[in-house]
């Protein structure tokens, strides 16, 4: 049986590259794969009915910069 | 005594920040995000699209105004929902905003810091919520 990706997990693994693909963009994460769209969270869901999704505000690349 | 909480900091471009994860439950059920764990902010203050994605409407809720960091007044409306943090399961009040200015959400103190110890252990980067 397939084991579960942790959210938490593949968003550390992965930030880098999510913040040059979905700069300032907000995304839905779910078993590792990227949900995208207004309905984002209905269509993980729906694929994913056991596992919880996580909504993710992408940060731009400079925003650490400036903000922190 | 409840099990404390371990949350390790978050890395990006070489620092730390203790941004940890946490469920949020709305009408279709839990929602993962990350929050920045602020002391210095007096509630918690999540991104509207949040609200959104979770479900709510979030203009429904009481609203307040909020200084922040240049002296301006954002709206932030209130709503009291179940938040999970690790194991742990609570009620908190949960403030959402379209004026952030930020792309990330903020976990502030209100129900949050008078019911969990909060260490921020630098030098470990770690962030430790101890349930009282």
């Amino acid at each position: 049986m397939k084991s579960p990706i942790d959210n938490d997990n593949f968003v550390r693994e992965n930030f880098e590259k999510l913040v040059k693909r979905y700069p300032h963009q907000r995304i839905i994460i779910c078993e590792g794969e990227i949900f995208t769209g207004k309905d984002a969270v209905k269509k993980a869901r729906q694929k994913y009915p056991k596992a919880t999704p996580m909504f993710l505000p992408v940060p731009g690349p400079e925003e650490f910069n400036h903000i922190l | 005594m409840k099990k404390a909480i371990y949350f390790p900091y978050k890395s990006y471009k070489d620092e730390y920040y203790p941004i940890i994860k946490i469920q949020v439950k709305g009408p279709s059920g839990f929602l993962e995000t990350e929050a920045y764990v602020d002391s210095g902010a007096s509630i918690s203050i999540f991104l509207m699209d949040f609200a959104f994605y979770l479900g709510i409407d979030y203009k429904k809720g009481k609203i307040t105004y909020v200084m922040v960091g240049d002296g301006s007044f954002i709206p932030v409306y209130l709503h009291k929902l179940s938040l999970k943090l690790g194991n742990y399961t609570f009620f908190a009040t949960v403030g959402f905003s379209a004026h952030l200015g930020a792309d990330f959400n903020l976990l502030g103190q209100k129900d949050i810091f008078d019911r969990l110890k909060v260490i921020f252990d630098k030098r470990k980067k770690v962030v430790i919520f101890q349930p009282y």
